[in-house]
């Protein structure tokens, strides 16, 4: 479905785009469940990259004092 | 005269008072009052600091007193002291800061008048800070419970960002030099952050004064890559908030501004997949009723085709009754069987009887 290396934005837009299909004309009944289960594995995806990413704080070892 | 005394010549003597000067206030910080403020050929600074007691010249050039000065203001000059050949004693001013709220208000005012009118706060100036920072040029003390702040909101709010700390000072007078080095050095960087972000924790405004220097204020306004500058609480405002291209009220807005909130944009996820469910269920009632229209339209369809059926069958009934010959003869006609020929027999049929007949002439009509 998505691939790793998204980001968390492209992986939103697809999140946007696959729920702005269930109110177009491109809506099917018989694609309703696969499609609803892509969103919400997506949401779980987007859930656990979000948790999962930390920061990396490096001080720098350069002093700015006057020489 | 002893022996043992130095005789020195007086080039020697004021070399040797310089050296000791030197070695025994290497760095040494006077505050006092200013008086007698001049300043000569546009470059060159005399001033006397006062207090209630002695008065001691300073000398400099304008290019150190980043802050304006005028006589009465109460200053806090970094210097040395220093006997020149020509002129005397003085001490060779480093920096200059105002203290006292008084005195921080006054040149404050000053500066923010001078910069106003250069155009460094316009508005127009102000660039748009970058939407998802991958790196950040953070310059601050990692001492300080503002920068502390800083990162926890920072970590709490978003990850996956590389923070480069530039460690410096973030008040007295040797402040605003570290601030302006962390600032060259980010925007002369192979690989530059993409922000730069200077913050420091609520304080006095003697504290705050750091922010307020002239150099400083220029060197935000030069730096290349955007700046968001946070110090002090939300009632503080100081120079290097003004001159910044977004201006945080406090550390902690300053990473509220810088990126989003990854428990807001979770619960957004989720709530589009929670949006699908209603969704889906008008959808399936619209399917529902359209469906149940289908069969009732079917049902009046089939009833109106049965009954125009047996409208047609009735009208195809009556019209064949009419031409039934038994319906003609019960009418009143009778039905002729057999040669027409004079002379021959033929035979009537009427509703009740069949009557045998001779034809006894035929004439045309």
């Amino acid at each position: 479905m998505s691939a790793k290396n998204k980001t968390i934005e492209e992986k939103m837009n697809e999140l946007r785009e696959m729920t702005a299909w269930f109110e177009s004309e491109e809506f099917s009944l018989t694609h309703a469940a696969e499609k609803f289960e892509a969103a919400a594995k997506l949401a779980r995806e987007i859930e656990h990259d979000l948790s999962e990413m930390e920061n990396t704080v490096n001080v720098l070892k350069k002093s700015f004092e006057d020489v | 005269m002893e022996n043992n005394d130095i005789r020195l010549s007086v080039s020697d003597f004021v070399a040797l008072v310089n050296q000791t000067f030197e070695y025994a206030m290497p760095n040494i910080v006077i505050v006092g009052e200013v008086s007698g403020y001049n300043v000569r050929q546009g470059k060159w600074v005399r001033f006397k600091l006062k207090d209630e007691q002695c008065a001691v010249d300073f000398f400099g050039s304008v290019y150190q007193i980043r802050t304006p000065l005028e006589d009465g203001m109460v200053v806090a000059v970094l210097g040395r002291p220093r006997l020149s050949d020509k002129w005397g004693f003085s001490v060779s001013i480093q920096s200059v800061q105002p203290v006292g709220e008084g005195s921080i208000k006054r040149s404050f005012d000053l500066l923010l008048k001078k910069l106003e009118t250069e155009g460094l706060f316009d508005p127009a100036r102000k660039r748009l800070l970058p939407e998802l920072p991958k790196r950040i040029g953070l310059i601050s003390s990692t001492q300080a419970a503002g920068y502390t702040d800083f990162i926890k909101v920072l970590n709490g709010r978003w990850g996956g960002m590389e923070v480069d700390v530039a460690n410096t000072l973030v008040q007295g007078i040797n402040a605003p030099g570290q601030i302006i080095r962390a600032i060259d050095y980010f925007n002369q960087s192979g690989e530059p952050p993409e922000v730069i972000v200077i913050v420091r924790g609520g304080g006095d405004p003697d504290d705050l004064a750091a922010f307020n220097d002239e150099g400083l204020v220029r060197a935000i306004a030069a730096s290349r890559i955007p700046t968001l500058v946070g110090v002090g609480h939300e009632i503080d405002t100081t120079l290097a908030d003004l001159v910044a291209d977004v201006r945080a009220s406090t550390p902690s807005n300053a990473a509220q501004i810088l990126v989003p909130d990854r428990r807001e944009l979770i619960e957004r996820s989720r709530n589009m997949v929670r949006s699908i469910v209603p969704e889906l269920l008008v959808k399936l009632a619209d399917y529902r009723r359209e469906a149940d229209d289908l069969m009732v339209n079917s049902g009046q369809m089939i009833a109106e085709r049965i009954r125009g059926f047996k409208d047609e069958t009735a009208t195809t009934l009556k019209l064949l009754t009419q031409y039934d010959p038994k319906t003609v003869l019960a009418r009143g006609y009778a039905l002729v069987r057999g040669d027409v020929d004079v002379g021959k027999l033929i035979e009537i049929e009427r509703q009740h009887d069949v009557i045998e007949a001779e034809v006894r002439n035929v004439s045309k009509k």
